[in-house]
């Protein structure tokens, strides 16, 4: 199919650039059209009879009518508007159109995506798809066939007829029969004004019949073909409409602005809420349990108690553990209920723990049970209320002294009993001091980077201002000159009090960072000579190291140039002050160019001081291709110090 | 449809902090899947940034206690993660946990969390969707390479479970909520995709996106069978090539086999995401990258020179400001030199150009004599004709083996097939009789009957300037080392036309909808989701990264089982074979018993 209707080309490429030849004949072009359609039609009756119409009982009939009725219909609107004129009207809607392309077009995108109910219109409509569809599709393939990449009109509507069923057709035209056809408005569509270029950002082509002249359906600008080759669906109102929308053609922004389009933010489903239910459920059943084995607990501590202030206690202390919980059966237990281990005479055990009354082992390897001491474990409960505090810790205080006095309890109890309180224990004991360090590090940073931005627009200000000075110098008003020079001289000041504050702050940014290197090579030493340390902490501590080296280095270059600046302000503000009173040259240095010297006597020696870092990390990381542009470089920087140092002389501050 | 933007929101999602939160320490815990899937889209620069300095494994019980800290979570909900989560809230280290899973996690999973959770740590549980491979922005694996169960056309149950599961974490990260198709001939692929779609049933609430498409995404599940040829191709561009000649994994290239490779690079990483020049040059071909990689060391030199005459302050000052941007650029530019010129190095020795050419006339071109005669002169070592005074280098055993097999695939049907005579000729060349055992695994799993019926798309397409009907492609027609289209292309095409066959891709049932999906069948997809089933190469990540930057209006992702170079392939499927015994379920034709006959001589 696709093959046959190819043979058409040339015809149709005649009547296409026709339309944009000075002198049309479109009667006789439109004449034309339905014949050639007509003939493909025939060749394509049998197959599409085969396929979708089995209900159609006279395919001859219908074709006869819809040969001549697309006709007719163009024709009656051609003939009144005479030859010149290109006025035509779609047969279906009655919409005015421009060109024939449009046309084309036009009924390509409008009347295409509805299926009527009837199987004539059915059939019509499939015609126009098919065909001029098909023709449209020709006429712009042959457009440039020698380019290499080529586009193929993406709406060249050509239904796959060959895998759906009729029966899916039907319910497809039944459905679309149920919704109101939409119409899409096209006021909005902008008039074509002549070398109209297409409205894409980037594109520069001018439209014309040869680059396509397409309104967007939604935003209603112009654009070229290549630009509108996407769609959308859209309702009557304008607006992204996936649900009842028809498919319309838009152009690049309209498709790529559509909803959820950019949307690259993945599905999160967050279930915390969900999870923290079910953790209460569960926690407060523990809490119960929890509850039973304190009060337990509580029962054997006042025993005790009684016991050491010399109260005789009603039972003896085998009966009384029994009577706080019934005891496990001995013979019901082959094996121990935590580590599976089976229990043998003289080798493992049976204990029985005194909170829950069930049996585990007692080895000391797997910790399946153990006897914890009362005084321990007073501490980590904290006394029920109770007892007085006063009281309370006199107990306290003599249940020390009666080392023996402890109870056994299995794994299981232990943990639930005491480990929350352990964890809490833990929380509020104080921090390592890597985190204190930190702490005040990100304090520093903070306000480093606060600050950095702040000496920078200073700075910037300078810059500017440094121009107008010149110029008011330059027309020699003095009272310009002088406010001029006191406002860069406030500037100046403000500048260097930023700066010496950010310095100040770098400081102890460096100092904390070499703390921390320090307690690295301490726990490095520690380590070498075998003692257990914390590896993780470690671990933190070295990315500490590497991150706050990292941020130094690249805040602390951006500070270095800026005392060139400040420098070459200074230079300026002497030579403005030496104008203003000239003096005599000395032969001693002023304290000004000390200061300056010095300056840079600094500024060099920080560098060094970088660049020997380099070096060293280069040795260590055996880069010698850096190495040597490194090590001319610091030579360079020595000998730049030992400039400056002679001629600093004795004013050198070493 | 930007799988790379997407895990950086998940990344970013994951270290986000919540407003009242101080600014404090962090520890990372992953598992050993997700522990590469942050790699392949996070620096740890970038995590250093967030303060996150310490990065452990969830299963590491050696961790240390460091109870001041607060922890994240990002891992898997597997069984056994799970229960190592429950000892880690049972004695806890860290002072606080947030739990990010990257798959679905199921009730009882997230009830046995809850029930060990007694101290009340964990503050967050999430769930986001990354339970998958970025390598590109438009190209994902799960990283299985061996899929096949004991029959062919079966999977292994647990890696399809994974690969399950998986599939339905890029589904929900991108937000998608498919029509599902599948190649009708691959029971792999059908099983998959009816699973697919009785998870999303399952799991309706997740696959509400509150915004609706005009068109649902197309989830096409292919299988690699139905494209054998692919694989088995030399490619000539970039990243395939490196993967080719010496192997990537998740993004990083072990370089450590290579003589005289400078120490620091001996594992380098290959992410467009972080390496501009990667990102420009990962699509070129062989002459192209030359070029480029020429281009860029000469900008090097340049900027070296104006480091080297250093005169004044000012230039020192300049140097040192630039430095550390200089040494990244120094270390770039040694890693793709070094990168390219083992590439070279390994084109030369193996003589791939001479074997490139006849692979791509073979796979291109149907002229049965004069393949079989230059075959035959390249399994012999026979020196080219042309110019016969060329040393022969001996082509390796590998190269060999593929070229059968192509010639194998090529011309199954072909009456004169020279197959059992090549087959003994590499015999007879010391070839181990195991390793030609291959070629009939393949033809079991690949052969012609095994193939899907399609005559308009064959997997012997040629690149030319015919039409790729809605979508523009860029074919190098000239460049006779890469005639050869996947297959891929043209179902690409088909897609975006909303022409793809229903009854070679039928769609997945689904208990709903499926009223709906058949009406949809027709439609022209504008989001694509290709999946391979047996892995997918870089070959066809290219071409679906060139449709991709020259179509806006329709995008694509595609992604595998794993992703192959020629040499995994043909393991693979080796393997397999072992797996299916010879013959087992191969349809005893003519062609194939006779070959068996003669490969137990």
């Amino acid at each position: 199919m696709i093959r046959d209707s190819k043979k058409t080309p040339t015809k149709r490429r005649v009547l296409g650039s026709s339309s944009s030849s000075s002198t049309p004949n479109p009667r006789r072009n439109i004449i034309d059209d339905p014949q050639v359609e007509g003939s493909d039609l025939n060749r394509l009756i049998p197959s599409l009879n085969e396929m979708t119409l089995a209900e159609s009982t006279n395919s001859s009939s219908s074709v006869s009518s819809l040969s001549n009725e697309p006709a007719s219909s163009i024709e009656s609107v051609v003939s009144p508007n005479g030859e010149t004129s290109l006025d035509m009207m779609c047969p279906i809607c009655g919409e005015k159109m421009v060109t024939l392309m449009q046309l084309n077009r036009h009924l390509d995108d409008e009347h295409s995506d509805v299926e009527p109910v009837a199987n004539e219109d059915d059939l019509k409509s499939w015609f126009r798809k098919k065909v001029i569809g098909k023709a449209n599709e020709v006429i712009n393939s042959n457009i440039n066939p020698n380019k290499k990449f080529l586009k193929l009109d993406l709406f060249d509507n050509n239904f796959s007829f060959t895998e759906s069923s009729s029966s899916v057709n039907l319910q497809e035209a039944a459905e679309t029969a149920e919704i109101v056809p939409i119409t899409i408005p096209r006021n909005h569509w902008k008039r074509p004004s002549p070398n109209e270029i297409c409205n894409t950002p980037g594109c520069s082509k001018y439209l014309s019949v040869k680059n396509g002249q397409v309104n967007c359906r939604k935003c209603g600008k112009l654009f070229c073909n290549t630009h509108t080759y996407y769609r959308v669906k859209i309702n009557a109102e304008l607006e992204y409409d996936p649900k009842n929308g028809i498919w319309s053609r838009c152009c690049q922004a309209c498709y790529l602005g559509k909803p959820g389009h950019n949307d690259t933010n993945g599905r999160v489903s967050d279930l915390s809420t969900s999870f923290k239910r079910l953790r209460t459920e569960f926690s407060g059943k523990r809490d119960l349990d929890v509850l039973m084995l304190e009060r337990r607990w509580l029962r054997f501590y006042e025993y005790y108690r009684n016991l050491d202030q010399g109260i005789r206690a009603s039972l003896p202390i085998k009966q009384f553990e029994r009577s706080v919980v019934n005891w496990q059966s001995d013979s019901e237990v082959k094996s121990c209920r935590i580590c599976q281990q089976r229990f043998s005479f003289g080798v493992l055990r049976k204990h029985h723990c005194r909170l829950c009354g069930l049996i585990t082992c007692g080895d000391v390897a797997t910790g399946c049970s153990m006897d914890v001491p009362l005084n321990i474990l007073s501490d980590l409960l904290s006394i029920p209320s109770s007892f007085s505090v006063a009281t309370a810790s006199k107990k306290y205080e003599k249940l020390e002294s009666t080392p023996d006095a402890s109870l056994r309890m299995c794994l299981v109890c232990k943990n639930q009993l005491l480990s929350k309180r352990l964890f809490i224990r833990d929380m509020q004991s104080s921090p390592p001091e890597i985190l204190s360090l930190y702490s005040s590090m990100v304090i520093y940073k903070t306000k480093i980077v606060k600050l950095l931005p702040e000496l920078k627009i200073t700075l910037e200000l300078m810059k500017r201002a440094d121009p107008a000075t010149e110029l008011s110098s330059g027309v020699h008003d003095h009272n310009a000159t002088i406010a001029a020079f006191s406002q860069e001289h406030e500037m100046l000041q403000l500048a260097t009090q930023q700066r010496l504050k950010l310095m100040r702050l770098f400081t102890r940014f460096d100092g904390i960072t070499k703390r921390i290197g320090s307690q690295i090579r301490v726990s490095e030493e520690l380590q070498a000579k075998g003692h257990p340390i914390s590896i993780d902490e470690l671990k933190i501590q070295k990315s500490i190291y590497q991150t706050s080296l990292l941020f130094l280095q690249e805040n602390m270059l951006s500070l270095q140039s800026v005392p060139k600046i400040l420098k070459g302000q200074s230079n300026d503000a002497s030579i403005s002050s030496s104008t203003q009173s000239p003096e005599p040259a000395q032969p001693k240095m002023t304290k000004r160019e000390v200061r300056e010297l010095r300056d840079q006597m600094m500024v060099l020696k920080e560098q060094r001081f970088l660049v020997a870092d380099m070096v060293e990390n280069s040795k260590k990381k055996r880069r010698f291709e850096d190495l040597k542009s490194l090590e001319d470089s610091l030579a360079d920087l020595d000998k730049a110090i030992q400039d400056i140092d002679d001629k600093l002389g004795d004013e050198s501050f070493t | 449809m930007d799988l790379l933007k997407v895990s950086h929101g998940y990344v970013d999602r994951i270290l986000a902090r919540s407003d009242n939160d101080s600014s404090d320490i962090r520890v990372l815990l992953l598992d050993q899947f997700t522990g590469p899937i942050i790699s392949l889209v996070s620096t740890q620069s970038e995590l250093l940034q967030h303060e996150v300095y310490l990065i452990d494994r969830l299963e590491n019980l050696s961790r240390d206690k460091m109870r001041h800290l607060k922890c994240i979570c990002f891992v898997k909900p597997t069984e056994e993660t799970i229960t190592a989560l429950v000892d880690e809230l049972q004695n806890p280290k860290y002072s606080g946990y947030s739990i990010y899973f990257n798959n679905i996690v199921s009730k009882p999973q997230l009830e046995r969390l809850a029930e060990s959770d007694n101290m009340e740590l964990v503050s967050k549980v999430v769930e986001i969707f990354e339970d998958y491979y970025v390598v590109n922005k438009d190209l994902f694996s799960f990283n299985q390479s061996d899929i096949f169960g004991s029959a062919i056309d079966s999977w292994s149950p647990g890696v399809f479970n994974k690969v399950s599961e998986g599939m339905m974490s890029v589904l929900l990260s991108l937000k998608a909520k498919p029509i599902i198709r599948f190649e009708r001939n691959s029971k792999m692929a059908s099983k998959l995709a009816s699973d697919l779609a009785y998870e999303i049933s399952q799991n309706v609430q997740l696959f509400e996106f509150g915004v609706k498409q005009d068109t649902p995404p197309l989830l096409l599940i292919l299988d690699r069978k139905n494209d054998p040829i692919t694989p088995l191709l030399i490619p000539w561009t970039f990243q395939s090539m490196v993967h080719e000649l010496i192997g990537i994994a998740n993004n990083t290239v072990d370089l450590s086999c290579i003589p005289n490779a400078p120490k620091e690079l001996k594992q380098v990483v290959l992410s467009s995401d972080q390496d501009t020049f990667y990102h420009d040059s990962m699509y070129l071909n062989f002459g192209d990258l030359s070029d480029k990689i020429k281009h860029y060391v000469d900008q090097y030199k340049q900027q070296t020179k104006n480091n080297l005459n250093m005169d004044s302050l000012q230039d020192m000052k300049k140097f040192m400001e630039s430095y550390p941007e200089f040494r990244k650029l120094s270390n770039n530019v040694a890693k793709h030199m070094t990168l390219a010129s083992e590439l070279d190095r390994r084109i030369n020795a193996d003589r791939l150009w001479e074997v490139s050419e006849l692979e791509q006339t073979m796979s291109c071109n149907e002229n049965h004599n004069h393949d079989l005669q230059e075959l035959e002169r390249l399994l012999q070592d026979r020196p080219n004709p042309e110019n016969p005074s060329n040393p022969v280098v001996p082509i390796s055993e590998d190269a060999k083996i593929r070229l059968l097999a192509l010639y194998a695939l090529r011309y199954e049907s072909n009456s004169n097939n020279q197959l059992p005579r090549l087959l003994k000729l590499l015999g007879s060349q010391g070839v181990a009789p195991d390793k030609l055992t291959f070629i009939s695994s393949l033809l079991a799993y690949a052969g012609l009957k095994r193939r899907i019926d399609d005559a308009d798309s064959t997997v012997f397409t040629k690149a030319t300037n015919s039409l790729i009907a809605g979508l523009t492609a860029n074919h190098e027609t000239d460049n006779i080392y890469m005639q050869h289209i996947p297959r891929v292309e043209s179902i690409v095409s088909k897609c975006a036309k909303g022409k793809l066959p229903a009854v070679q891709f039928p769609v997945a049932d689904s208990s709903d909808g499926q009223q709906r999906n058949a009406n949809l069948v027709n439609e022209r997809s504008q989001d694509i989701i290709l999946f391979f089933v047996g892995g997918v190469t870089y070959e066809e990540a290219r071409v679906i990264a060139n449709l991709n930057a020259q179509n806006d209006s329709v995008r694509i992702v595609i992604g595998g089982t794993c992703i192959h170079n020629t040499s995994s392939f043909v393991e693979s499927i080796h393997k397999a074979g072992e797996k299916w015994g010879l013959g087992v379920g191969g349809g005893a034709n003519g062609a194939k018993s006779r070959l068996h006959s003669r490969m137990d001589i």
